[in-house]
């Protein structure tokens, strides 16, 4: 094996990917199939879009478990427009409502981060539950239908044989690995999740980033509000349920070092992949649902391990 | 019965392609202190690391009192009597002093408790023997000063019946009475009939109380020679680098220009939140400032304040006349001040981080197009650099962690020289890196004086402030004495003042 490979940070998603697309091609007749794959890309899409803005966060030294929450709250919020304004309301105003909204909650994570001084994991903790709270008050309890169709359009259907939504979870990707690898705001995420005091004493702005950093995963997590809305045609108040953790695994299975300093999409990506394929392979082979968890699980502690590059004592 | 405590025959240890060791023949002796000495990487560490078992030798043997030992793991080393007190003193803060004396080797009465009592009492005499005053078994270790920490690492060994201290600079936080101290409890160690090795990289300290010395270079033992009268650094530089160093401090005038920093009756508070107050001194373009003093008179207290990591209590800091609008960091480096952290890998430097990134922090703004790093400028920024301090190219695609110490801080240094910086606070620049790195930093700041910028140096090594300066002042518990000009002072009265007498 070459030096790229041993130094590769996620072989163990790229070996896992390999092994179970060899192994359900196999024994499922129909996973190499073109809807099967549409299937696997439109499952993993909100996780992708999701764990972009947490590869960021872990990279900077950050978490942020709030995201499923404000997921859902963009969510809630966009419906309610949509169902109270006349005509169905305006696909625009729709958008820039789940924007602001996401973009809000990520920057209220931000600044009691970054001013009040308290860890993210549990100032995010905190507001997991406070946005999921918002998002329960503001729908009743209720899932929310009849939105409008040209919102839900947007995010749906296909741009030749690729579905939209894919798409879109590409393009922030390429976004994202873009402004990690290239941008002085990437650079400063590297460092920060490196070394935080050297940083500050560099002379950088900790807390503009910290903002900033927040905010963009508060965002992430409004589009892939968005994108969920619309593929069950409803917002609910409880969609999202989970989604951090998913988002969290598929970023360190990615490569991505919870301690900060390291990672990069490219691993995300991949981890997501492995993930989705392994969740679509255990439904087309009939699984027992109770057996899957347990499965997934263990799939995700050996691509974990098997990535991990072991230190020289 | 030899007088060797452990007999070292042709031990070799190989790092993937590097030859760490290569056949060290040495005789440890009972009763003695050897210095060893070599320059960073030289295979020091890698010796005494061998000796306790932290790492494993690939070839050659080693007879502890007439017996060849096999030291595969720590725990063998301890059986041995060998330990190791580290540069990073091992402590636990948030618990005693007996505690932390027992740490892992707790005294359990009849029933399997800890019997705290019994740990006290034994802690009381040990540190009765070690002649430490002032600190009781029950204070908490994070409470007392690093000297006296050393005293308990030192104290543990004692408890867990060491015959061989190995010592990897214990002097490096201390001040020159704490030194002195710790010179007599390692002579009283040694008339006891115990062995001690001694690493430091101050000359002035191995020559006065080592018994012999033994020099190792590129992992070859190159001398070994007993100490005497006729020995002078020069002894033990030349063979450390293979050639000799023309000047420690080398030093040229650079012309002085207009005043760029000046701090009028700045109080600030001590990290034992004693105040001190009123400090006024003022930088000029091209000149080099240092302050002197011993630990704890806050030195680097005051680097901090200057710079905005530390409230000032009272006073003003202008730049080029104008006062700071705010007191913080940002506004400090914004005017053009830098920074060089006394302590590299906690606050200087984004250990996993490659050196050029490290280089390029603070100037990335200019590097970039909006956000985005023009990748070729950076690299050119990191090339500029890398010839003139004299490392190799090689170096800006690796971890920062990944290179010795001197250059390390060069690769700190680097990054004030990109951020065009006006104004350069040194703390500690020279601490814990080799005569040669120490001599190639001295020579950056010299040039850096000459290309117009303001440097202040914070030292505890009399003679680097001595040897670097324009201008010296010095901090003594009635606070700042000064500025004496170059030459004004030598080592002898700089040390009194430190100490409080008054120059005349």
């Amino acid at each position: 094996m070459n030096s790229w490979f041993k130094q590769c940070s996620y072989r163990g998603s790229l070996i896992g990917i390999v092994v179970f697309f060899i192994a359900l091609s196999i024994f499922s007749p129909v996973f190499l199939s073109m809807n099967n794959f549409i299937n696997i890309f439109n499952q993993i899409t909100v996780n992708v879009i999701i764990a972009a803005g947490i590869t960021l966060l872990i990279i900077s030294g950050g978490i942020d478990l709030s995201v499923g929450s404000i997921l859902a709250l963009c969510g809630i919020f966009t419906a309610n427009y949509f169902r109270s304004a006349p005509g169905g309301g305006s696909v625009l105003i729709g958008i820039l409502i789940g924007v602001v909204v996401g973009l809000g909650c990520g920057l209220f994570n931000g600044l009691i981060i970054a001013y009040l001084h308290i860890p993210p994991f549990i100032a995010t903790l905190g507001t997991m539950s406070i946005f999921r709270g918002m998002a329960l008050v503001f729908s009743g309890g209720r899932p929310l239908m009849d939105l409008n169709e040209r919102y839900i359009n947007l995010f749906t259907g296909f741009i030749g044989p690729i579905p939209k939504q894919f798409v879109l979870a590409i393009i922030i990707s390429l976004f994202l690995y873009f402004l990690l690898e290239r941008t002085r705001i990437g650079r400063v995420a590297f460092a920060l999740g490196g070394n935080e005091r050297c940083v500050m004493i560099s002379g950088i702005s900790v807390k503009t980033f910290k903002l900033l950093f927040y905010g963009m995963s508060g965002l992430l997590a409004a589009i892939g509000g968005m994108v969920l809305t619309s593929m069950i045609a409803a917002a609910e108040p409880i969609a999202g349920i989970n989604y951090e953790m998913d988002a969290i695994a598929v970023v360190v299975m990615g490569g991505t070092s919870m301690e900060g300093g390291k990672g990069n999409i490219l691993g995300t990506i991949f981890g997501a992949l492995l993930l989705g394929i392994v969740r679509n392979g255990l439904n087309l082979l009939g699984v027992d649902a109770n057996y899957q968890q347990l499965f997934i699980g263990l799939i995700i502690m050996i691509a974990i391990i098997s990535g991990s590059t072991k230190k020289d004592a | 019965m030899s007088d060797a405590f452990i007999q070292i025959n042709n031990l070799s240890k190989r790092f993937g392609g590097i030859q760490a060791l290569d056949h060290v023949s040495l005789t440890i002796r009972k009763g003695k202190v050897l210095g060893l000495m070599g320059e960073n990487g030289a295979g020091k560490s890698t010796l005494m690391r061998i000796l306790c078992g932290i790492q494993t030798c690939s070839q050659g043997e080693i007879i502890v009192e007439d017996k060849r030992a096999d030291i595969n793991c720590p725990e063998d080393a301890q059986d041995l009597g060998i330990g190791m007190i580290p540069q990073e003193l091992l402590l636990v803060n948030c618990m005693s002093v007996a505690e932390n004396m027992f740490l892992g080797y707790e005294i359990l009465d009849r029933f399997g408790a800890v019997d705290a009592k019994a740990m006290d009492l034994r802690t009381q005499e040990v540190l009765a023997e070690l002649g430490c005053e002032g600190i009781a078994p029950s204070d908490c270790l994070g409470t007392i000063s690093k000297a006296n920490q050393q005293m308990v690492a030192i104290g543990r060994r004692i408890i867990q019946g060491g015959k061989l201290f190995i010592m990897d600079e214990p002097t490096s936080a201390l001040t020159v009475h704490e030194t002195e101290k710790l010179f007599g409890v390692i002579r009283s160690l040694c008339n006891k009939g115990q062995s001690v090795v001694f690493i430091s990289h101050r000359l002035e300290e191995v020559l006065e109380l080592c018994d012999y010395f033994a020099i190792l270079r590129d992992g070859v033992l190159v001398d070994v020679f007993d100490n005497g009268d006729g020995i002078s650094k020069q002894d033990l530089i030349k063979p450390m680098i293979g050639s000799v160093l023309d000047e420690e401090y080398p030093h040229e005038q650079a012309d002085l220009g207009e005043v760029i920093l000046s701090c009028e009756g700045l109080s600030y508070k001590k990290d034992n939140e004693e105040i001190v107050d009123d400090i006024t001194f003022s930088l000029q373009a091209g000149e080099v400032v240092g302050f002197s003093g011993l630990v704890g008179m806050g030195k680097s207290e005051l680097a901090q304040t200057i710079y905005g990591l530390r409230p000032m209590l009272n006073g003003a800091i202008k730049v080029h006349g104008e006062k700071l609008k705010g007191h913080d960091v940002i506004e400090s480096s914004k005017r053009g001040m830098g920074f060089v952290s006394e302590d590299r890998r906690s606050e200087g430097l984004i250990l996993g981080l490659k050196c050029l990134y490290n280089m390029t922090l603070t100037c990335l703004r200019k590097l970039s197009i909006g956000t985005v790093i023009d990748r070729k400028k950076e690299l050119a920024v990191g090339m500029k650099y890398v010839t003139p301090m004299n490392m190799k190219r090689e170096y800006l695609s690796l971890p920062a962690n990944n290179l010795s110490g001197g250059n390390q801080q060069k690769v700190v240094i680097a990054r004030q020289l990109a951020s065009d910086a006006e104004i350069i606070i040194f703390d500690e620049p020279t601490k814990g890196i080799d005569v040669l790195a120490k001599s190639e930093v001295a020579k950056i700041i010299n040039s850096l004086s000459k290309q117009n910028k303001g440097i202040l140096i914070f030292s505890s090594e009399p003679r680097e402030v001595l040897g670097l300066c324009d201008t010296v002042y010095v901090l003594n518990l009635e606070g700042l004495q000064g500025p004496y000009r170059r030459g004004e002072l030598d080592y002898q009265s700089l040390m009194g003042i430190q100490f409080g007498e008054h120059h005349e």
